[in-house]
């Protein structure tokens, strides 16, 4: 009965399409307001919140949870594709914006380096936060090493881009970037009043 | 009491750090936020600062991140500044 065989296939490949979000693999998360396309998914801020598979855990141990097993990659964009890292080698990530995670010693990775200037942490003398959530800042600071002009005078490894809007929970409006100089490897970036 | 603790004068985000360069056999004052780096108690300001990377490669270290690069001895305090 070919008719009997049209109809499996259709329900295997309808299947295959709808496993990912019956998995309940992701979540929208409340801050979210950036969509992303995932294969055949449009999914809001996604943000895996299961445990990742062994391999994933293997491969990109201390990232968090933001893997996408679907997207290949992590998942902090904002939109325009800013924002997602991809693996380049051991701990180390490259952004879409081109800059570079690696491994921090206190925090495992600068991606979680950035990422603690998205809570405050009364325990340090001066703390700035982004105000936007943790799936959205590492696009922010892609959009802002795009802008960047001349490093601050004296200091070629810091750079203070103004964004125009504000960027940070007191009202900062433009972020400061500092990489290792002369490269892209980033080690830590926070909203600033220019 | 008075905070004899001492912020960053790079960053003004963090604390500084005593550090021991274990490989290099030698004490360092290190930002944990900037990675900036001071050789001397007395160099502590907004200049004379190194990126901790870059002088642990340029002394040989290629993997400055690696635990057991650097060990915290505690925090630098004001009273070390001359």
């Amino acid at each position: 009965m070919p008719w009997l065989r049209h109809f499996a296939l259709f329900v295997v490949f309808v299947a295959a399409l709808l496993k990912p979000a019956a998995a309940g693999a992701f979540v929208s998360a409340p801050d979210a307001g950036s969509q992303a396309r995932v294969g055949a998914f449009e999914l809001v801020a996604a943000t895996l919140v299961r445990p990742a598979s062994a391999a994933t855990c293997g491969l990109h141990e201390g990232i968090g949870p933001a893997y996408d097993e679907n997207a290949s990659g992590y998942r902090f964009a904002a939109g325009g594709g800013l924002g997602r890292l991809r693996s380049i080698g051991p701990s180390t990530w490259e952004s879409s914006g081109g800059l570079v995670y690696g491994p921090d010693k206190v925090f495992g990775n600068r991606v979680q380096h950035v990422l603690a200037h998205t809570v405050p942490d009364a325990t340090k003398p001066m703390h700035s936060v982004f105000n936007v959530g943790r799936n959205q800042v590492l696009g922010l600071v892609d959009e802002a090493w795009s802008m960047r002009g001349a490093a601050v005078a004296g200091d070629p490894g810091a750079f203070v881009v103004p964004m125009g809007r504000a960027v940070g929970t007191a009202g900062e409006t433009a972020v400061r970037i500092v990489v290792r100089p002369g490269t892209s490897q980033i080690i830590t970036a926070y909203p600033v009043v220019p | 009491m008075s905070e004899r603790r001492v912020a960053c004068p790079r960053c003004g985000q963090d604390w500084l750090l005593r550090v021991r360069l274990v490989h290099l056999s030698r004490d360092a004052i290190l930002c944990p936020e900037c990675d900036a780096l001071w050789q001397q108690p007395k160099d502590v300001g907004p200049a004379g600062f190194e990126d901790y990377g870059t002088f642990m490669i340029r002394h040989g270290r290629e993997q400055p991140e690696e635990k057991g690069e650097i060990e915290v001895e505690g925090e630098f305090m004001r009273g070390e500044l001359p």
